[in-house]
């Protein structure tokens, strides 16, 4: 497995230490105006630190007919999926980390500070189910067909996103999350992580029964 | 006999094309070849062998130990060449050493470089700029590096020239002679198979048609020639690939030693010619002849 996993951990590196550093100029650059919204963004990020990697990694893997060789191994397909679904979980907690003693640090207010956290921890618990789901649509096509799907979802949810704006009343989009987390206890939002990972993990039992099902059936 | 390999009844279907009833063994120490025509099976079954493809009927057992169950000590204890060479193309030889090293239990890394330093390999060449050959080469350096009691080979002289191929399936030879290894190798080569196979199996149309040691099958499969009249009708009928010529016909006999007392007096009077055949001739009796 550790093999796999260091295979694979070069683009999680690559993304992630480029895209902290953009979250952290993000928040510098607002900070005075943005805060909670900021959280928001900055563990959005989070996403992108996941997915993308997750589809470079296995759209080499396609490239090279990776899975085949790695069947000749003595190595179980189980085993594979499971070191590529574990660098995800590996770049949130580090994101998360990362978040939480950046805003400990630099945020002031506690009540901002606290919705803040909960923020973040919304956004992982959300953003893994997503990165799992990423891992099922990958192994149920393939990498291209999958990203010209984000490309089209995402310029859609953009669209949908400003409509809503406009409809709702609500200014600025990103008060939403903070809508969402304020008056709730943190704890919440501690077991949501934990829930994501359930989830995150039932997803992973499905991704090895349909990857086999492509390759081997 | 020890077996090494047993697959019984192994069945896939696909849309176009089936495999069925592909039971085969291999006794240690010995060389299986395994002769198909294109299509006819032969990758499927090696596929099935290595678990790349599931069989929707069959089991299969190596070294006496179930395949599904012990998948990864049976691959410790297999070496496998493929027709095609998957690797990463962007990495280097020696990384995709380092990198298969760490799943095999008895990797022997002195063995890896001083076959690739035998084989012409240069170590810090990226995969992807190899030849065809040089890449088959770098398969038997891993296939061998690990020290297995069998081989599967599939294909794995299609496309090289002839030096590499005799290189390769003396190499095999020798792991049979000195390593007391056996081989499972498939090919449409039937001059390979001739070279190296204690026993053969024909795979025709996704079912084996025979499966016998190479002498055996050698010496049933005769090719007469034989003047009209010469012949009673029941021998006639039995020959495959029959055709008729200016001096009489001629056909493929897989009942040679069944029929051998019938015709001596023939054969005597110069009436029937009998004339050895290769295992290309038992190939083309099969399917243009159908199974017997």
């Amino acid at each position: 497995m550790i093999g796999i996993l260091k295979k694979n951990a070069g683009f999680y590196l690559m993304y992630g230490i480029f895209l902290l550093i953009m979250s952290v100029v993000m928040w510098y650059s607002a900070m005075d105006r943005l805060r909670t919204p900021i959280a928001v963004i900055n563990s959005f990020f989070m996403f992108f630190i996941v997915v993308i990697p997750a589809l470079s990694a296995e759209a080499l893997e396609e490239k090279h007919r990776g899975y085949p060789f790695l069947a000749t191994l003595p190595l179980k397909l189980e085993t594979v999926i499971r070191a590529k679904m574990t660098l995800p979980v590996m770049a949130v907690t580090v994101t998360v980390i990362f978040n939480l003693v950046f805003f400990q640090f630099f945020e002031s207010s506690p009540s901002v500070l606290a919705d803040c956290v909960k923020i973040i921890l919304l956004n992982a618990s959300i953003v893994i189910m997503l990165a799992g789901t990423v891992f099922l649509l990958m192994y149920r096509y393939n990498v291209r067909m999958l990203m010209m799907f984000l490309v089209f979802a995402g310029v859609f949810f953009n669209f949908l996103g400003l409509i809503a704006v406009r409809t709702s009343g609500i200014g600025n989009i990103f008060e939403w999350p903070e809508m969402v987390v304020a008056g709730k206890p943190t704890w919440i939002f501690i077991v949501m992580i934990f829930v994501g990972l359930g989830v995150y993990h039932l997803i992973f039992r499905r991704a090895i029964r349909l990857k086999e099902e492509r390759l081997f059936d | 006999m020890d077996k090494i390999l047993e697959a019984n009844g192994l069945r896939k279907e696909y849309r176009t094309f089936t495999l069925d009833g592909v039971t085969l063994e291999i006794p240690k120490g010995t060389i299986l070849g395994l002769i198909g025509p294109n299509g006819s099976g032969k990758t499927t079954t090696i596929r099935m062998l290595m678990k790349m493809t599931r069989p929707d009927v069959g089991s299969i057992r190596m070294f006496g130990l179930g395949l599904d169950a012990h998948e990864k000590e049976i691959k410790n204890r297999v070496g496998y060449v493929g027709e095609e060479q998957f690797y990463y193309q962007n990495k280097k030889v020696s990384w995709t050493g380092r990198f298969v090293s760490q799943y095999f239990e008895k990797w022997d890394q002195e063995m890896f470089d001083s076959l690739l330093k035998e084989f012409n390999l240069d170590p810090s060449q990226k995969v992807g700029k190899l030849s065809k050959g040089m890449k088959v080469k770098l398969s038997f350096a891993i296939a061998f590096s690990h020290h297995p009691e069998l081989m599967i080979l599939d294909e794995p002289t299609a496309g090289l020239d002839p030096v590499i191929r005799r290189e390769m399936l003396d190499r095999l030879l020798a792991f049979r002679d000195d390593h007391d290894g056996s081989v499972f190798i498939s090919s449409h080569i039937t001059d390979d198979i001739v070279r190296i196979a204690d026993h053969v199996a024909f795979i025709v149309d996704g079912k084996i048609a025979v499966h016998a040691e190479k002498d055996e099958i050698l010496s049933d499969w005769k090719r007469l020639h034989f003047k009209p009249g010469a012949l009673d009708g029941e021998s006639v009928t039995g020959l495959r690939c029959v055709e008729a010529h200016a001096f009489g016909s001629t056909g493929v006999t897989n009942r040679y030693r069944e029929l051998e007392g019938s015709i001596t007096a023939a054969v005597s009077a110069g009436d029937v010619k009998v004339e050895n055949v290769n295992l290309d001739a038992v190939l083309i009796a099969f399917v243009k002849g159908g199974r017997s």
